[in-house]
């Protein structure tokens, strides 16, 4: 017993009484002060609007960002207790097939936006849009660009068109989406005959889309409007233009979720995304699309009578028969 | 462990010396040890929060001015006329501003903004800066607030915005005051410790500046996170210890990033070292401690197999130790003790064996008894029978002294053995034709007295046969006397006497002699034996003029030795 003791004093000497106390939690910000945002936008999009209403409102803002897959997966996986206050980007289409997730919000500022992009239950609220385009290279291609969504499906292009796996992005698979509801015919034809006509070529990410088409290794691109604006403006020899049919406007959204720590700032965040600053700088720095119908529109675009009901319904299936012909999407 | 310990004399003095020069080291190496790497770390932490107190206070002069000057400037008539007019080139502008400035310009840079946020006028030497966004950041917040706004640039650096108004509040522009990376370099520069860093953050710890700007980012992030989920800013390694103060006005965050010097690494290197020397430690002392209590055991642990031997029966071991302390004197005292013990068994065992071979030799004198005394009948009874008187008297005679020699006792009382003798005499009287006369003059207190059977017998038998066998008035003599408390038996004789080398002999004990006068020495033998030393056979003799031989043996009364008896 007291060779016990002895021992305990010894090591109580030499590991030391350094109880140490630098958590700084005075510094930390109260809970009320706090709001944890999941994204899928890119750094250069959600950072300076991010960094304006921790700014205005003095709310400490934390940021996870991903891919909107992914993302949604973790917020199911975390439905138990949500560590995600805010689900922040990723097509409106991906939040309505997880609805379950979310929990409906209506903006006060949901007069302002378009009629089109309004959600009827609040399970989200759009932010931005952008248009599926095409790209190709102007280089490779002096005559007859493509121009339409039946270009995708010209044997023509085979192995030559640049297109990210809708597994992985989220635009792709709207601009799939896209595809499918234009052109006539059987759904799963069609998209057979794409993958066919992809021959394999599958690009991880929508922004490897563009520099493919840049330097030659495809031809013909189908991406979203702010990649391509981006990739232009970066110096890229690549040409933009609408399919003649008409493009898909599928807004990226925001959702509450379910069950949140943050719920009232994160209502807060939507009404200052809607706001009309936000807006504004959306257009003018990110090549967005704005949802408010008052910051007019530069160009105007064809529009499509796209479904998203049945975009978000056709979802699992149209990606699990993607998986099933392409051999295990991206590689 | 316990048992090992207690086994030994050696190892209770190894194992008590060990813990008393162990114990105390090893914990007062640890205890100094702690007390120096927390009194360092306390030096080091003071020194830290005297630094980002001075650092704070440098900020804190730094914005009040900047916040003074721009109050000055945006107050001031020449700044709102010249904006009002769209002026970008107005001395009197710059005049103004270079004089309000001035003392700051080291570090901050001051802008002009129009109402469209182009940069009119600065004190920058170099280019002029970019054109602002009037609807997006800081220019819209400083229009909204009436004061000067502080806020981080997206890339670090600082910022701060105040609206120049004119006097009937409408807009004329911004001022700005910009402290970038290097200005905040030469700001700091010298006010805290080289190895350390500094960090300023705005309110929601997002970069401002940093003195390592290439880890900006990647740190503050990490910081941030780990503040935000209530962890040690620190982090799990600890490499680092930070100290903050806070500018109230701005809410801005100074941390103080202080390398530990006792981090996991050298504080583990530092183990490692006292775990060495440690061990060292432990290694001397083990055989320092291991050899002394040799040293100290070594004696008593001699002593003890001495002991072992000498149980053992070996009583000729010796201890040498060649000490003068007690341990050498405990080993003198042992080796004559083992002495003293072996000549004592020496003696005994002698003393045994003289007995055993006395006794042998008078079982030897004895031919077989019974047959001797029954055949000893038969002659008396044939004397009675053929009218011989002395055939008759003699046998009886003889068997009474053969029935005495027969019979167990060894002590008899005097009375008995005075009868033995007359039976004797009248033996020898029939023999030697009464040529001689025996006179036995023993009073009657000395009768009841104890002495070993056949003890007198012998000398008289000595005195007739060597004394008066040759004479024909022969004349015998016994009596009996007291001396000292002890009984003295003499008899005398007048016969020529004991030659003198048989008298030395006789006069001096132990002294052995074969053939004649064996029977003196045999009672002289037995006297010894039964009694010690002290007592025994002296003989006094001159030629020609008679011998006196004398028994000298303690006074013992029958009733003595019955006491004697029933007590032992």
């Amino acid at each position: 017993m007291r060779r016990l003791f002895l021992l305990c004093l010894l090591l109580f000497l030499l590991t030391g009484c350094a109880g140490e106390t630098d958590t700084f939690s005075s510094y930390a910000p109260p809970e009320e002060d706090r709001l944890v945002i999941y994204t899928s936008h890119k750094e250069e999009v959600y950072g300076p609007i991010i960094k304006e209403f921790e700014e205005q409102t003095g709310i400490w803002v934390q940021m996870e960002s991903g891919g909107t897959t992914a993302l949604l997966a973790r917020v199911a996986e975390e439905a138990e207790a949500p560590c995600c206050d805010l689900f922040f980007g990723g097509g409106v289409d991906s939040l309505q097939s997880c609805s379950f997730l979310f929990e409906p919000y209506v903006s006060p500022l949901q007069e302002d936006i378009q009629p089109a992009f309004r959600c009827t239950d609040g399970t989200w609220t759009a932010f931005s849009f952008l248009p599926v385009v095409l790209i190709y290279n102007p280089i490779l291609i002096r005559s007859n660009p493509p121009d339409s969504w039946q270009s995708l499906l010209d044997p023509a292009w085979r192995g030559k068109i640049a297109f990210a796996s809708p597994l992985i992005s989220g635009s792709s698979y709207t601009a799939l989406a896209s595809l499918l509801q234009v052109l006539p015919g059987d759904d799963e034809a069609l998209l057979a005959a794409f993958i066919q006509n992809l021959d394999g070529q599958i690009l991880e990410s929508s922004s490897y889309v563009t520099s493919a088409v840049a330097d030659g290794t495809c031809y013909i691109g189908a991406i979203p409007e702010d990649i391509a604006l981006q990739a232009i403006q970066k110096g890229q020899d690549i040409t933009l233009l609408c399919p003649k049919e008409g493009t898909t406007a599928v807004p990226d959204g925001m959702a509450v979720v379910s069950g949140c720590a943050h719920r009232d700032n994160a209502r807060r965040f939507i009404d200052f995304a809607l706001g009309k600053d936000v807006q504004h700088y959306l257009a003018e720095h990110c090549f967005r699309r704005s949802v408010r119908s008052d910051t007019g529109e530069g160009e105007a675009l064809p529009a499509l009578d796209y479904d998203i009901a049945w975009a978000s319904e056709q979802r699992e299936t149209l990606l699990a028969r993607w998986q099933l012909l392409s051999g295990g999407g991206a590689t | 462990m316990k048992k090992w310990i207690q086994r030994s004399f050696r190892n209770r003095i190894f194992i008590t010396m060990l813990l008393t020069a162990l114990i105390p080291l090893l914990l007062g190496g640890a205890l100094m040890l702690r007390l120096q790497v927390e009194r360092i770390e306390s030096s080091l932490a003071q020194q830290a929060e005297l630094q980002a107190g001075v650092l704070l206070g440098t900020l804190e002069h730094v914005f009040s001015n900047c916040e003074q000057m721009t109050k000055t400037l945006s107050g001031s008539t020449v700044v709102r006329s010249a904006l009002h007019r769209g002026d970008s080139g107005s001395r009197t502008l710059y005049q103004v501003l270079y004089r309000t400035t001035e003392p700051l310009r080291d570090y901050v840079r001051f802008d002009v903004y129009d109402t469209e946020g182009l940069c009119r006028y600065t004190t920058s030497t170099l280019v002029l800066p970019e054109a602002l966004d009037i609807q997006w950041g800081l220019l819209p917040a400083a229009g909204r607030a009436n004061g000067l706004v502080f806020r981080s640039g997206s890339r670090g650096g600082l910022t701060a915005a105040r609206a120049v108004r004119g006097h009937g509040g409408e807009l004329l522009g911004y001022l700005t005051a910009t402290i970038d990376q290097a200005g905040f370099v030469r700001l700091f520069d010298g006010h805290y410790s080289a190895a350390c860093e500094v960090l300023l953050l705005d309110r929601q710890w997002r970069t401002v500046y940093y003195s390592r700007p290439a880890q900006a980012g990647e740190t503050v992030e990490t910081l941030r996170s780990r503040l935000l989920s209530g962890q040690p800013l620190s982090g799990t390694d600890g490499a680092y210890r930070f100290y903050a103060a806070q500018h109230e006005k701005t809410g801005f965050t100074l941390l103080l990033q202080q390398p530990r010097t006792f981090n996991a690494q050298v504080m583990n290197t530092i183990y490692l070292i006292s775990c060495f020397v440690g061990t060292l430690c432990i290694l001397l002392s083990l055989f320092c401690t291991w050899q002394l209590s040799r040293y100290l055991s070594k004696p008593v642990h001699q002593l003890d197999q001495a002991m072992g031997e000498v149980e053992r029966g070996r009583f000729d071991i010796r201890l040498e130790t060649g000490r003068s302390d007690e341990l050498g004197r405990l080993a003198g005292s042992f080796n004559r003790m083992t002495g003293e013990y072996r000549s004592n068994l020496d003696r005994s065992v002698r003393r045994q064996q003289e007995l055993n071979e006395t006794r042998l030799r008078m079982m030897q004198a004895q031919l077989n008894p019974h047959f001797l005394y029954n055949t000893l009948d038969t002659v008396k009874w044939l004397g009675v029978a053929h009218r011989v008187p002395q055939v008759a008297e003699l046998a009886t005679n003889l068997a009474a002294i053969l029935r005495a020699a027969i019979s167990g006792d060894e002590i008899v009382i005097l009375d008995q053995e005075l009868d033995l003798v007359e039976r004797y005499v009248d033996i020898q009287s029939i023999r030697f034709a009464d040529r001689f006369t025996c006179e036995i003059d023993v009073q009657e207190r000395y009768r009841n007295c104890l002495v070993p059977k056949l003890a007198l017998q012998p000398l008289v038998e000595n005195a007739i046969l060597h004394g008066v066998a040759g004479l024909e008035e022969g004349y015998i003599k016994l009596w009996a006397e007291e001396e000292n408390g002890d009984l003295l038996l003499t008899v005398s004789d007048n016969g020529p006497g004991i030659p003198p080398e048989i008298l030395e002999r006789l006069n001096s004990p132990g002294r052995r002699i074969e053939g004649r006068h064996l029977g003196l020495f045999n009672v002289d033998s037995i006297i010894r034996l039964h009694y010690g030393q002290r007592y025994g056979l002296s003989a006094r003799s001159k030629p020609g003029e008679g011998s006196r031989v004398r028994l000298r043996l303690p006074m013992r009364r029958e009733e003595d030795a019955h006491a004697e008896g029933s007590g032992g």
